[in-house]
């Protein structure tokens, strides 16, 4: 019965569409729908694997030994240092909260020719590599209005305290891209803090602001796994217990973006592999490529 | 059926109208004789990866949703498709996931309808993939939702947590005050259960989901981006020419056909070890996300009753608005009117290492955002109290206003804010109890 006035309908529906408005979007085109099952029983049968693999090669990692990577990263040429972001005493906001002290620029660090806050991780743990969850908090502070740290890892599932030094209102608004945004008031002077847990681990390190003072910037970076670290103030950083073999670390500093896609390092076990990373100072212009251009020719969007 | 009565009518007006469409047809030629069939635009994000790995991507959307006329309801997603799945699937769990009302209709009834709803009715604005990019959208501000992220403003979950299908019907039925988002209280009949609008509802959140899915992917192929190779080509090139001005010898950036075939390579080691699994995963978040959204435990529920709404809180709210603790006027303004110094000054963009051309602050999607004006007595997301006090607590998601409740204000906190709030429409615009023109000492004279 429906089905028979649908069809005496359709003679009327491009009239219709023609008397009335013109270019419609189809609201009246017979539609299919077609039922898929929430997972194929091909990939149920796969995800029984992987727990039962990971003990087993878990094993055999520590089997293998464990080694470490030392070093630093090193600049090439000249980097003029940055000033800072404003003086003391002249904060454009709050200036009796956060002109305390003057704003370090620390979108580009260098001491002694090693490069500070640059990220250095695996983008993933290394095959059947299991590690244990972290419990232990890690701390985000603000002070004088400033992210402390700058740059930050973190594990997923690690509780991340984000407390605040200042008498004044911040908010601490995430940018990630795989978790679930976050933009929380942090009250005045709290010192018991916020409690923030990144589920996922992200591909690269994500933007942390405060829509109160423009100024404040931080980068966290939560992994999976241990082997993610952040250069220390003169460049320095080490990871510890990577299992021997040969691993393609990410290097991701937030005025470059990716230095390195895949820095490979091979680690022999128990042994220390000393190796520095150069980057090159041109790399720290801070520049993006425009992005390319789409033509979209449908008239359908 | 109301249905039947207007296809009747038509059937006694369709020589008259068929008439007047040959006419059409001879007058206008080929014009808009022929709709062109909707599809669902991909994201500029799709588009830009290369080729193997955008196939990839359309592949996996077309099996996991179809195109807008071979819909595809995957039980994954927590939409409620309408009829009972097909037999094969009663042991999925997933699909019993979503505990839908007993429905006894042919399986995907209720995508169906709201797919026709929402082409009808919305898809001018909000274009057919829901990308916020209909044919009327470039002619609005504020600029129509763009379902793609899953993220909407007005909700009345906690701060981490997606909008509800009350949210939603809430949306539909009485539209946002003060946008172009009308009210859709017509869409059905009283008394008929609101078929139309809960299976837009419905429609609305599968395209969300579908939206969400895409981006995600596209983000976890970013390497496989033409984008990428432009950076890494525009990065290369910069390290060649300031290595060449030093005097230092250095190799010539690599050609764009070389990083596009080691691009591709690398995208078919990624397709055979990780693809699949981050596809799940990705499911999975979006789903979990979805489910909880309508769980009791992510609704905002005030845990003290509305502090009575008298001058003496309303005062406690004018100081707390101009205290440090919050700052509201950094964003609202002085007098509530929406022009606090906030939107004087230039922000960073999120993911770059730039900050936004225009003064102002932004949406997550990057239009430019105005703080609302409190004077005016329109609230977008509802005019009750509660509404008022979700906005406090949980913030407003996708923008640069922060979640309150919980650690900065105390629940009879936000009530007094919200009793001040909601009293300034009617009052004059320097607040009477404050020094005029230093509200920033009434501040400093509340803390002591």
């Amino acid at each position: 019965m429906m089905r028979s006035l649908r069809t005496a309908a359709w003679a009327i529906v491009p009239a219709a569409a023609l008397a009335m408005c013109g270019c419609g979007g189809g609201a009246d085109a017979t539609t299919t729908v077609t039922y898929r099952p929430s997972r194929s029983d091909a990939a149920v049968a796969t995800d029984a694997v992987p727990g039962a693999a990971a003990a087993a090669s878990t094993e055999v990692a520590v089997a293998g030994g464990v080694g470490s990577i030392k070093g630093r990263v090193l600049i090439q040429g000249n980097v003029p240092p940055l000033p800072p972001l404003y003086a003391k005493g002249a904060a454009p906001k709050d200036p009796t909260i956060c002109g305390l002290e003057a704003a370090p620029n620390e979108s580009i660090v260098v001491n002694d020719g090693g490069l500070a806050n640059v990220f250095i991780y695996l983008p993933k743990p290394p095959k059947g590599y299991a590690s244990s969850p972290v419990t232990e908090p890690a701390i985000f502070d603000q002070k004088y209005c400033v992210f402390k740290p700058h740059a930050l890892v973190v594990r997923t599932g690690q509780p991340l305290s984000i407390l605040n030094d200042d008498p004044a209102l911040h908010n601490t608004h995430t940018y990630p891209s795989r978790n679930t945004g976050f933009n929380q008031g942090i009250q005045a002077n709290d010192r018991t803090g916020v409690k923030l847990v990144y589920t996922k681990p992200e591909a690269k390190p994500l933007q942390v602001g405060c829509d109160v003072h423009n100024w404040m910037t931080a980068y966290h970076l939560p992994v999976d796994h241990p082997f993610a670290v952040v250069s220390g103030p003169d460049g320095s950083f080490e990871i510890k217990d990577l299992p021997a073999g040969k691993h393609d670390f990410k290097v991701w500093h937030e005025k470059a973006l990716e230095l390195e896609k895949a820095f490979s390092i091979t680690v022999k076990a128990g042994e220390t592999v000393e190796i520095d990373i150069p980057v090159a100072a041109s790399k720290l212009a801070g520049f993006q490529a425009a992005p390319s251009k789409i033509i979209q020719l449908s008239s359908t969007r | 059926m109301h249905g039947r009565k207007f296809s009747m009518f038509r059937h006694s007006a369709s020589a008259a109208l068929l008439a007047a469409a040959s006419l059409g047809l001879v007058l206008t030629g080929s014009g808009c004789a022929k709709n062109p069939e909707a599809q669902f635009a991909w994201r500029d994000s799709t588009e830009l990866l290369i080729p193997d790995a955008r196939k990839t991507v359309q592949k996996t959307m077309h099996e996991s949703f179809g195109t807008p006329h071979d819909l595809v309801a995957w039980a994954r997603m927590p939409v409620q498709y309408g009829g009972l799945a097909p037999a094969a699937a009663a042991t999925d769990d997933a699909a019993a996931g979503d505990a839908a009302p007993v429905d006894n209709g042919p399986f995907g009834h209720q995508l169906q309808l709201g797919r026709q709803v929402y082409m009808k009715n919305c898809l001018h604005c909000h274009g057919v993939a829901g990308d916020g990019a209909g044919p009327t959208a470039r002619y609005l501000n504020p600029k129509p939702r763009d379902y793609r992220l899953g993220l909407f403003k007005f909700t009345s979950t906690l701060a981490p947590e997606r909008i509800t299908r009350d949210d939603l019907h809430r949306v539909v039925k009485y539209g946002i005050p003060g946008t172009y988002m009308p009210s859709f209280l017509l869409l059905d009949k009283p008394g008929t259960g609101d078929v139309n609008t809960k299976a837009v509802i419905e429609y609305v959140r599968w395209l969300a989901m579908r939206g969400e899915m895409e981006k995600r992917i596209d983000d976890e192929l970013v390497d496989y981006s033409l984008a990428s190779i432009d950076d890494e080509i525009a990065k290369a090139k910069n390290s060649y020419e300031s290595a060449k001005a030093s005097g230092e010898k250095a190799d010539p950036p690599p050609s764009r056909s070389a990083l596009t075939r080691k691009a591709a390579g690398d995208f078919k080691t990624y397709l055979a070890e990780d693809y699949a699994d981050a596809v799940d995963g990705t499911a999975d978040f979006i789903a979990e996300n979805w489910i909880r959204a309508d769980e009791e435990a992510s609704l905002i529920v005030p845990k003290v009753a509305r502090v009575t709404d008298n001058a003496a809180s309303r005062e406690r709210g004018r100081l707390l608005y101009m205290s440090d603790k919050t700052k509201c006027y950094t964003c609202h303004g002085h007098t509530g009117k929406g022009n606090g110094p906030a939107t004087e000054d230039f922000w960073p963009k999120p993911g770059s290492t730039e900050k936004y051309a225009n003064r102002g602050l932004h949406d997550v999607w990057g239009n430019k955002l105005s703080p609302r004006n409190l004077r005016q007595g329109q609230y977008r997301g509802g005019r009750r109290p509660v509404d008022v006090f979700r906005r406090i607590y949980a913030g407003i998601k996708t923008t640069p206003m922060p979640a309150f409740g919980g650690t900065v204000l105390k629940d009879e906190d936000i009530w007094d804010v919200v009793n001040y709030v909601m009293s300034l429409p009617y009052e004059p615009e320097v607040p009477s109890a404050g020094p005029a023109k230093a509200p920033r000492m009434a501040a400093t004279e509340a803390r002591q």
